[in-house]
Protein backbone atom coordinates (compact mmCIF):
# COMPACT_ATOMS: atom_id res chain seq x y z
CA UNK A 1 0.00 0.00 0.00
CA UNK A 2 1.37 3.46 -0.91
CA UNK A 3 2.30 5.69 2.07
CA UNK A 4 -0.26 8.34 1.05
CA UNK A 5 -3.06 5.78 0.86
CA UNK A 6 -1.93 4.39 4.18
CA UNK A 7 -2.02 7.83 5.80
CA UNK A 8 -5.41 8.57 4.31
CA UNK A 9 -6.74 5.24 5.52
CA UNK A 10 -5.35 5.87 8.99
CA UNK A 11 -6.92 9.34 9.11
CA UNK A 12 -10.29 7.90 8.04
CA UNK A 13 -10.16 5.17 10.64
CA UNK A 14 -9.01 7.62 13.30
CA UNK A 15 -11.95 9.86 12.40
CA UNK A 16 -14.35 6.95 12.79
CA UNK A 17 -12.79 5.98 16.10
CA UNK A 18 -12.99 9.53 17.45
CA UNK A 19 -16.52 10.27 16.26
CA UNK A 20 -18.31 8.47 19.08
CA UNK A 21 -15.89 9.61 21.76
CA UNK A 22 -16.29 13.25 20.71
CA UNK A 23 -19.92 13.21 21.81
CA UNK A 24 -18.86 11.80 25.15
CA UNK A 25 -16.14 14.44 25.52
CA UNK A 26 -18.52 17.30 24.63
CA UNK A 27 -21.20 16.10 27.04
CA UNK A 28 -18.67 15.60 29.82
CA UNK A 29 -17.09 19.01 29.24
CA UNK A 30 -20.48 20.71 29.37
CA UNK A 31 -21.13 19.61 32.92
CA UNK A 32 -20.00 23.18 33.48
CA UNK A 33 -21.51 25.92 31.33
CA UNK A 34 -19.44 27.08 28.36
CA UNK A 35 -19.87 28.83 25.07
CA UNK A 36 -18.71 27.32 21.80
CA UNK A 37 -15.34 28.96 21.44
CA UNK A 38 -14.12 28.21 24.98
CA UNK A 39 -15.51 24.69 24.78
CA UNK A 40 -13.45 24.05 21.65
CA UNK A 41 -10.34 25.52 23.27
CA UNK A 42 -10.80 23.51 26.46
CA UNK A 43 -11.27 20.30 24.50
CA UNK A 44 -8.16 21.08 22.43
CA UNK A 45 -6.15 21.80 25.60
CA UNK A 46 -7.12 18.35 26.87
CA UNK A 47 -6.00 16.71 23.62
CA UNK A 48 -9.42 16.40 22.01
CA UNK A 49 -9.12 18.62 18.92
CA UNK A 50 -12.44 19.28 17.20
CA UNK A 51 -13.00 21.62 14.30
CA UNK A 52 -15.71 24.25 14.37
CA UNK A 53 -17.53 22.70 11.43
CA UNK A 54 -18.05 19.58 13.51
CA UNK A 55 -18.57 21.13 16.93
CA UNK A 56 -21.35 23.63 16.24
CA UNK A 57 -23.64 21.30 14.27
CA UNK A 58 -23.00 18.66 16.97
CA UNK A 59 -24.02 21.11 19.70
CA UNK A 60 -27.21 21.96 17.83
CA UNK A 61 -28.01 18.28 17.34
CA UNK A 62 -27.42 17.44 21.00
CA UNK A 63 -29.59 20.39 21.98
CA UNK A 64 -32.39 19.31 19.65
CA UNK A 65 -32.15 15.85 21.26
CA UNK A 66 -32.68 17.46 24.65
CA UNK A 67 -29.23 16.58 26.01
CA UNK A 68 -28.02 20.18 26.17
CA UNK A 69 -29.68 23.46 26.97
CA UNK A 70 -28.44 26.79 25.71
CA UNK A 71 -28.86 30.45 26.52
CA UNK A 72 -27.79 33.64 24.76
CA UNK A 73 -26.10 35.96 27.23
CA UNK A 74 -23.91 39.03 27.09
CA UNK A 75 -20.30 38.62 28.17
CA UNK A 76 -17.48 41.09 27.52
CA UNK A 77 -19.97 43.30 25.65
CA UNK A 78 -20.71 40.48 23.20
CA UNK A 79 -23.63 38.15 22.87
CA UNK A 80 -22.57 34.56 23.36
CA UNK A 81 -24.47 31.33 23.39
CA UNK A 82 -23.75 29.29 26.51
CA UNK A 83 -24.36 25.56 26.59
CA UNK A 84 -24.70 23.19 29.51
CA UNK A 85 -25.72 19.63 30.10
CA UNK A 86 -29.48 19.22 30.68
CA UNK A 87 -30.99 16.82 33.21
CA UNK A 88 -31.60 14.23 30.45
CA UNK A 89 -28.07 14.85 29.22
CA UNK A 90 -26.68 13.99 32.67
CA UNK A 91 -28.56 10.68 32.71
CA UNK A 92 -27.42 9.81 29.19
CA UNK A 93 -23.85 10.82 30.01
CA UNK A 94 -23.85 8.43 33.00
CA UNK A 95 -25.10 5.59 30.81
CA UNK A 96 -22.59 6.40 28.09
CA UNK A 97 -19.73 6.48 30.60
CA UNK A 98 -20.68 3.00 31.83
CA UNK A 99 -20.76 1.85 28.21
CA UNK A 100 -17.43 3.52 27.54
CA UNK A 101 -15.86 1.70 30.50
CA UNK A 102 -17.29 -1.60 29.24
CA UNK A 103 -15.82 -1.01 25.81
CA UNK A 104 -12.52 0.04 27.33
CA UNK A 105 -12.30 -3.05 29.54
CA UNK A 106 -13.35 -5.38 26.67
CA UNK A 107 -10.78 -3.86 24.38
CA UNK A 108 -8.13 -4.17 27.08
CA UNK A 109 -8.97 -7.85 27.52
CA UNK A 110 -8.76 -8.43 23.76
CA UNK A 111 -5.46 -6.57 23.51
CA UNK A 112 -4.00 -8.48 26.47
CA UNK A 113 -5.07 -11.81 24.97
CA UNK A 114 -3.40 -10.80 21.73
CA UNK A 115 -0.32 -9.80 23.66
CA UNK A 116 -0.06 -13.17 25.39
CA UNK A 117 -1.17 -15.21 22.39
CA UNK A 118 1.09 -13.76 19.69
CA UNK A 119 4.66 -12.64 19.34
CA UNK A 120 3.67 -9.09 18.40
CA UNK A 121 3.81 -6.70 21.36
CA UNK A 122 0.94 -4.30 21.97
CA UNK A 123 2.04 -0.70 22.44
CA UNK A 124 1.54 0.59 25.95
CA UNK A 125 -1.52 2.82 26.37
CA UNK A 126 -0.92 6.24 27.84
CA UNK B 1 -14.48 43.21 9.50
CA UNK B 2 -16.17 43.82 6.15
CA UNK B 3 -14.66 40.59 4.89
CA UNK B 4 -16.11 38.73 7.85
CA UNK B 5 -19.57 40.14 7.16
CA UNK B 6 -19.33 39.12 3.53
CA UNK B 7 -18.37 35.61 4.62
CA UNK B 8 -21.26 35.38 7.09
CA UNK B 9 -23.66 36.68 4.46
CA UNK B 10 -22.49 34.00 2.03
CA UNK B 11 -22.96 31.25 4.62
CA UNK B 12 -26.40 32.62 5.55
CA UNK B 13 -27.58 32.29 1.95
CA UNK B 14 -27.40 28.46 2.16
CA UNK B 15 -28.99 28.06 5.58
CA UNK B 16 -32.67 27.26 6.22
CA UNK B 17 -34.58 30.49 6.90
CA UNK B 18 -35.81 29.55 10.38
CA UNK B 19 -32.25 28.88 11.62
CA UNK B 20 -30.31 31.52 9.68
CA UNK B 21 -30.05 34.22 12.33
CA UNK B 22 -29.28 31.86 15.18
CA UNK B 23 -26.53 29.99 13.35
CA UNK B 24 -24.99 33.14 11.91
CA UNK B 25 -24.95 34.84 15.34
CA UNK B 26 -23.09 31.88 16.81
CA UNK B 27 -20.71 31.53 13.86
CA UNK B 28 -20.03 35.26 13.95
CA UNK B 29 -19.25 35.10 17.66
CA UNK B 30 -16.89 32.16 17.17
CA UNK B 31 -15.03 33.86 14.32
CA UNK B 32 -14.78 37.15 16.22
CA UNK B 33 -13.41 35.30 19.26
CA UNK B 34 -10.84 33.56 17.08
CA UNK B 35 -9.79 36.86 15.46
CA UNK B 36 -9.62 38.56 18.84
CA UNK B 37 -7.44 35.77 20.25
CA UNK B 38 -5.07 36.02 17.31
CA UNK B 39 -4.91 39.80 17.63
CA UNK B 40 -4.07 39.50 21.34
CA UNK B 41 -1.28 37.05 20.51
CA UNK B 42 0.19 39.37 17.85
CA UNK B 43 -0.54 42.60 19.73
CA UNK B 44 -2.03 44.26 16.66
CA UNK B 45 -5.08 44.21 14.40
CA UNK B 46 -5.24 41.46 11.79
CA UNK B 47 -4.91 42.51 8.16
CA UNK B 48 -7.53 41.61 5.57
CA UNK B 49 -5.27 38.92 4.11
CA UNK B 50 -4.83 37.35 7.56
CA UNK B 51 -8.59 37.37 8.11
CA UNK B 52 -8.99 35.89 4.64
CA UNK B 53 -6.58 33.12 5.70
CA UNK B 54 -8.69 32.35 8.77
CA UNK B 55 -11.87 32.27 6.69
CA UNK B 56 -10.26 30.04 4.09
CA UNK B 57 -9.27 27.67 6.86
CA UNK B 58 -12.88 27.68 8.09
CA UNK B 59 -14.10 26.49 4.69
CA UNK B 60 -16.17 27.49 1.69
CA UNK B 61 -19.49 29.05 2.78
CA UNK B 62 -21.55 26.35 1.07
CA UNK B 63 -19.63 23.59 2.87
CA UNK B 64 -19.86 25.35 6.23
CA UNK B 65 -23.62 25.78 5.81
CA UNK B 66 -23.97 22.23 4.56
CA UNK B 67 -22.85 20.84 7.92
CA UNK B 68 -25.89 22.39 9.56
CA UNK B 69 -28.29 20.93 7.01
CA UNK B 70 -29.95 17.52 7.23
CA UNK B 71 -28.28 15.00 4.91
CA UNK B 72 -30.34 14.19 1.81
CA UNK B 73 -29.58 11.85 -1.05
CA UNK B 74 -31.59 11.01 -4.14
CA UNK B 75 -30.52 7.38 -3.91
CA UNK B 76 -29.02 6.34 -0.59
CA UNK B 77 -26.16 3.93 0.11
CA UNK B 78 -28.54 1.01 0.72
CA UNK B 79 -30.16 1.12 -2.71
CA UNK B 80 -27.15 2.43 -4.64
CA UNK B 81 -25.55 -0.98 -5.44
CA UNK B 82 -28.92 -2.26 -6.75
CA UNK B 83 -29.34 0.95 -8.75
CA UNK B 84 -25.94 0.49 -10.41
CA UNK B 85 -26.73 -3.17 -11.17
CA UNK B 86 -30.07 -2.25 -12.79
CA UNK B 87 -28.37 0.49 -14.84
CA UNK B 88 -25.83 -2.05 -16.11
CA UNK B 89 -28.57 -4.54 -17.03
CA UNK B 90 -30.58 -1.76 -18.73
CA UNK B 91 -27.47 -0.69 -20.66
CA UNK B 92 -26.85 -4.26 -21.85
CA UNK B 93 -30.51 -4.79 -22.81
CA UNK B 94 -30.52 -1.49 -24.67
CA UNK B 95 -27.13 -1.66 -26.39
CA UNK B 96 -26.62 -5.35 -27.25
CA UNK B 97 -29.64 -5.69 -29.61
CA UNK B 98 -28.59 -2.47 -31.36
CA UNK B 99 -25.05 -3.75 -31.67
CA UNK B 100 -26.27 -7.05 -33.15
CA UNK B 101 -28.42 -5.26 -35.71
CA UNK B 102 -25.49 -2.96 -36.51
CA UNK B 103 -23.12 -5.89 -37.09
CA UNK B 104 -25.78 -7.66 -39.16
CA UNK B 105 -26.32 -4.62 -41.37
CA UNK B 106 -22.61 -4.02 -41.72
CA UNK B 107 -21.94 -7.57 -42.88
CA UNK B 108 -25.00 -7.81 -45.05
CA UNK B 109 -25.72 -4.44 -46.62
CA UNK B 110 -23.01 -3.07 -48.97
CA UNK B 111 -24.28 0.52 -48.63
CA UNK B 112 -23.08 0.50 -44.99
CA UNK B 113 -19.56 -0.52 -46.09
CA UNK B 114 -18.91 2.93 -47.56
CA UNK B 115 -19.78 4.56 -44.26
CA UNK B 116 -17.21 2.41 -42.44
CA UNK B 117 -17.65 0.71 -39.07
CA UNK B 118 -16.54 3.90 -37.26
CA UNK B 119 -19.11 6.06 -39.02
CA UNK B 120 -21.76 3.46 -38.38
CA UNK B 121 -20.95 3.46 -34.66
CA UNK B 122 -21.13 7.26 -34.53
CA UNK B 123 -24.50 7.22 -36.32
CA UNK B 124 -25.87 4.51 -34.01
CA UNK B 125 -24.74 6.45 -30.95
CA UNK B 126 -26.26 9.69 -32.18
CA UNK B 127 -29.55 7.84 -32.70
CA UNK B 128 -29.29 5.94 -29.41
CA UNK B 129 -28.43 8.74 -26.97
CA UNK B 130 -32.05 9.82 -26.57
CA UNK B 131 -33.06 6.29 -25.60
CA UNK B 132 -30.08 5.99 -23.25
CA UNK B 133 -30.98 9.31 -21.64
CA UNK B 134 -34.62 8.27 -21.16
CA UNK B 135 -33.63 4.82 -19.79
CA UNK B 136 -31.16 6.38 -17.35
CA UNK B 137 -33.77 8.95 -16.28
CA UNK B 138 -36.55 6.41 -15.76
CA UNK B 139 -34.32 4.04 -13.75
CA UNK B 140 -33.09 6.95 -11.60
CA UNK B 141 -36.64 8.20 -11.04
CA UNK B 142 -37.88 4.73 -10.03
CA UNK B 143 -35.00 4.34 -7.57
CA UNK B 144 -35.54 7.83 -6.15
CA UNK B 145 -39.18 6.85 -5.45
CA UNK B 146 -38.03 3.52 -3.99
CA UNK B 147 -35.59 5.39 -1.77
CA UNK B 148 -38.40 7.50 -0.37
CA UNK B 149 -40.75 4.56 0.14
CA UNK B 150 -37.98 2.36 1.59
CA UNK B 151 -37.11 5.08 4.11
CA UNK B 152 -40.76 5.19 5.23
CA UNK B 153 -41.82 1.54 4.94
CA UNK B 154 -38.46 -0.19 5.54
CA UNK B 155 -39.38 -2.89 2.98
CA UNK B 156 -35.73 -3.82 2.54
CA UNK B 157 -35.60 -5.02 6.13
CA UNK B 158 -38.49 -7.42 5.50
CA UNK B 159 -36.90 -10.54 4.01
CA UNK B 160 -36.78 -14.28 4.52
CA UNK B 161 -33.44 -16.14 4.51
CA UNK B 162 -35.29 -19.31 3.40
CA UNK B 163 -36.15 -17.60 0.13
CA UNK B 164 -32.53 -16.90 -0.83
CA UNK B 165 -31.66 -18.31 -4.29
CA UNK B 166 -29.61 -21.51 -4.46
CA UNK B 167 -25.90 -21.13 -5.16
CA UNK B 168 -25.12 -22.08 -8.75
CA UNK B 169 -21.85 -23.67 -9.73
CA UNK B 170 -20.88 -21.96 -12.97
CA UNK B 171 -18.73 -24.94 -13.99
CA UNK B 172 -21.60 -27.39 -13.87
CA UNK B 173 -23.30 -28.22 -17.17
CA UNK B 174 -26.99 -29.02 -16.66
CA UNK B 175 -27.72 -32.54 -17.96
CA UNK B 176 -31.06 -31.36 -19.35
CA UNK B 177 -29.34 -28.86 -21.64
CA UNK B 178 -26.82 -31.51 -22.80
CA UNK B 179 -29.66 -33.93 -23.61
CA UNK B 180 -31.50 -31.16 -25.45
CA UNK B 181 -28.37 -30.24 -27.44
CA UNK B 182 -27.73 -33.89 -28.40
CA UNK B 183 -31.32 -34.47 -29.54
CA UNK B 184 -31.63 -31.20 -31.47
CA UNK B 185 -28.12 -31.66 -32.87
CA UNK B 186 -28.87 -35.16 -34.21
CA UNK B 187 -32.12 -33.97 -35.81
CA UNK B 188 -30.29 -30.98 -37.37
CA UNK B 189 -27.43 -33.15 -38.65
CA UNK B 190 -29.87 -35.64 -40.21
CA UNK B 191 -31.79 -32.84 -41.89
CA UNK B 192 -28.66 -31.10 -43.15
CA UNK B 193 -27.19 -34.36 -44.55
CA UNK B 194 -30.49 -34.94 -46.33
CA UNK B 195 -30.67 -31.47 -47.92
CA UNK B 196 -26.93 -31.38 -48.71
CA UNK B 197 -27.02 -34.71 -50.55
CA UNK B 198 -30.29 -34.07 -52.37
CA UNK B 199 -29.79 -30.32 -52.81
CA UNK B 200 -33.51 -29.84 -52.09
CA UNK B 201 -34.88 -28.04 -49.05
CA UNK B 202 -38.56 -28.16 -50.00
CA UNK B 203 -40.26 -29.92 -52.85
CA UNK B 204 -43.97 -29.17 -53.19
CA UNK B 205 -46.17 -29.39 -56.23
CA UNK B 206 -46.33 -25.62 -56.65
CA UNK B 207 -42.89 -24.62 -55.36
CA UNK B 208 -39.43 -26.10 -55.05
CA UNK B 209 -36.66 -24.69 -52.89
CA UNK B 210 -33.23 -25.99 -53.73
CA UNK B 211 -29.66 -25.20 -52.73
CA UNK B 212 -27.11 -23.60 -55.04
CA UNK B 213 -23.70 -25.21 -55.31
CA UNK B 214 -22.31 -22.69 -52.80
CA UNK B 215 -25.29 -23.32 -50.49
CA UNK B 216 -24.66 -27.10 -50.54
CA UNK B 217 -20.99 -26.56 -49.70
CA UNK B 218 -21.87 -24.41 -46.71
CA UNK B 219 -24.50 -26.90 -45.51
CA UNK B 220 -21.82 -29.64 -45.53
CA UNK B 221 -19.54 -27.41 -43.44
CA UNK B 222 -22.39 -26.62 -41.03
CA UNK B 223 -23.16 -30.36 -40.83
CA UNK B 224 -19.57 -31.03 -39.76
CA UNK B 225 -19.75 -28.30 -37.12
CA UNK B 226 -23.12 -29.58 -35.86
CA UNK B 227 -21.79 -33.14 -35.72
CA UNK B 228 -18.82 -31.96 -33.71
CA UNK B 229 -21.25 -30.07 -31.41
CA UNK B 230 -23.27 -33.27 -30.87
CA UNK B 231 -20.07 -35.06 -29.88
CA UNK B 232 -19.20 -32.27 -27.44
CA UNK B 233 -22.68 -32.33 -25.91
CA UNK B 234 -22.46 -36.12 -25.55
CA UNK B 235 -19.18 -35.73 -23.63
CA UNK B 236 -20.78 -33.01 -21.49
CA UNK B 237 -23.65 -35.36 -20.73
CA UNK B 238 -21.35 -37.85 -19.05
CA UNK B 239 -18.85 -35.36 -17.66
CA UNK B 240 -21.09 -32.47 -16.66
CA UNK B 241 -18.39 -29.98 -15.60
CA UNK B 242 -16.64 -27.46 -17.76
CA UNK B 243 -12.91 -27.96 -17.97
CA UNK B 244 -10.48 -25.51 -19.51
CA UNK B 245 -9.80 -27.84 -22.43
CA UNK B 246 -13.45 -28.41 -23.27
CA UNK B 247 -14.27 -24.73 -22.93
CA UNK B 248 -11.35 -23.85 -25.22
CA UNK B 249 -12.65 -26.33 -27.83
CA UNK B 250 -16.09 -24.76 -27.44
CA UNK B 251 -14.62 -21.30 -28.09
CA UNK B 252 -12.91 -22.57 -31.25
CA UNK B 253 -16.18 -24.15 -32.37
CA UNK B 254 -18.03 -20.85 -31.75
CA UNK B 255 -15.36 -18.96 -33.65
CA UNK B 256 -15.48 -21.30 -36.65
CA UNK B 257 -19.30 -21.07 -36.69
CA UNK B 258 -19.08 -17.25 -36.62
CA UNK B 259 -16.62 -17.23 -39.53
CA UNK B 260 -18.72 -19.67 -41.56
CA UNK B 261 -21.87 -17.59 -41.00
CA UNK B 262 -19.92 -14.47 -41.98
CA UNK B 263 -18.72 -16.10 -45.20
CA UNK B 264 -22.22 -17.41 -45.93
CA UNK B 265 -23.69 -13.92 -45.52
CA UNK B 266 -21.29 -12.57 -48.14
CA UNK B 267 -21.40 -15.59 -50.48
CA UNK B 268 -24.34 -14.41 -52.59
CA UNK B 269 -27.15 -16.76 -53.66
CA UNK B 270 -27.50 -19.81 -51.40
CA UNK B 271 -30.93 -21.09 -52.48
CA UNK B 272 -32.91 -21.35 -55.68
CA UNK B 273 -36.67 -21.03 -55.85
CA UNK B 274 -38.62 -22.48 -58.74
CA UNK B 275 -42.17 -23.47 -59.49
CA UNK B 276 -44.39 -24.26 -62.40
CA UNK B 277 -46.59 -21.25 -61.72
CA UNK B 278 -43.69 -18.78 -61.39
CA UNK B 279 -42.77 -17.07 -64.66
CA UNK B 280 -39.04 -17.14 -65.49
CA UNK B 281 -38.67 -13.33 -65.35
CA UNK B 282 -40.43 -13.14 -62.00
CA UNK B 283 -38.36 -16.06 -60.62
CA UNK B 284 -35.11 -14.05 -60.93
CA UNK B 285 -36.62 -11.19 -58.93
CA UNK B 286 -38.07 -13.52 -56.27
CA UNK B 287 -34.76 -15.42 -55.97
CA UNK B 288 -32.84 -12.16 -55.48
CA UNK B 289 -35.25 -11.01 -52.75
CA UNK B 290 -35.34 -14.36 -50.95
CA UNK B 291 -31.53 -14.67 -51.03
CA UNK B 292 -31.24 -11.14 -49.66
CA UNK B 293 -33.41 -12.13 -46.70
CA UNK B 294 -31.51 -15.41 -46.24
CA UNK B 295 -28.22 -13.46 -46.16
CA UNK B 296 -29.67 -11.06 -43.58
CA UNK B 297 -30.84 -13.97 -41.43
CA UNK B 298 -27.43 -15.65 -41.73
CA UNK B 299 -25.66 -12.37 -40.84
CA UNK B 300 -27.76 -11.91 -37.71
CA UNK B 301 -27.12 -15.55 -36.73
CA UNK B 302 -23.41 -14.91 -37.24
CA UNK B 303 -23.60 -11.84 -35.00
CA UNK B 304 -25.31 -13.91 -32.29
CA UNK B 305 -22.55 -16.52 -32.68
CA UNK B 306 -19.96 -13.76 -32.27
CA UNK B 307 -21.55 -12.68 -28.99
CA UNK B 308 -21.64 -16.31 -27.78
CA UNK B 309 -17.95 -16.63 -28.73
CA UNK B 310 -17.09 -13.54 -26.67
CA UNK B 311 -19.10 -14.82 -23.68
CA UNK B 312 -17.40 -18.24 -23.83
CA UNK B 313 -14.00 -16.59 -24.25
CA UNK B 314 -14.59 -14.47 -21.14
CA UNK B 315 -15.62 -17.61 -19.24
CA UNK B 316 -12.45 -19.32 -20.43
CA UNK B 317 -10.27 -16.40 -19.33
CA UNK B 318 -11.96 -16.28 -15.94
CA UNK B 319 -11.46 -20.02 -15.58
CA UNK B 320 -7.78 -19.62 -16.45
CA UNK B 321 -7.28 -17.22 -13.58
CA UNK B 322 -8.13 -20.19 -11.36
CA UNK B 323 -10.89 -18.35 -9.59
CA UNK B 324 -12.62 -20.91 -7.42
CA UNK B 325 -16.32 -21.26 -8.10
CA UNK B 326 -18.57 -19.60 -5.54
CA UNK B 327 -19.91 -22.99 -4.56
CA UNK B 328 -16.39 -24.16 -3.79
CA UNK B 329 -15.74 -21.02 -1.76
CA UNK B 330 -18.90 -21.51 0.25
CA UNK B 331 -18.28 -25.21 0.83
CA UNK B 332 -14.67 -24.40 1.70
CA UNK B 333 -15.83 -21.88 4.27
CA UNK B 334 -18.28 -24.39 5.67
CA UNK B 335 -15.50 -26.96 5.96
CA UNK B 336 -13.27 -24.50 7.74
CA UNK B 337 -16.06 -23.54 10.10
CA UNK B 338 -16.76 -27.16 10.95
CA UNK B 339 -13.07 -27.80 11.81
Amino acid sequence: MAPNTNNELFENLKGELRRGSLILAVLAELRTEKYGYTLRKDLADKGMEIDEGTLYPLLRRLESQGLLSSQWREEDKRNKRFYRLSHDGELILCQLLVEWENIDSSLNKILKEQHHGTAKPVPARS
Amino acid sequence: MELLNRYLHAVKFWLPKEQQDDIIAELSEDLRSQIEDRENQLGRKLSDSEIAGLLKQRGRPLLVANRYLPQHSLIGPVLFPIYVLVLKIAAICFLVPRLLVLIGFFIFDPKYHAEGIGGLFVRTWSEAWYGIFITFGVVTLVFAILEQTQAKSGWLEKWDPLKLPKVKDTRRIPRASSVFEVVIGIIAVMWMVEIATSGIVLNQASIRIGLTGTGRGFVWIMTAIALFGVGMSAVNLFRPFWTRGRLAVRVVQDLVSTLVFGLMARAGALIVLSGASIPAAKAVEINATVNTWVSLFVAITGAICAVITIVDLVRLILMKTNRPALLNQVSGTATRLSC
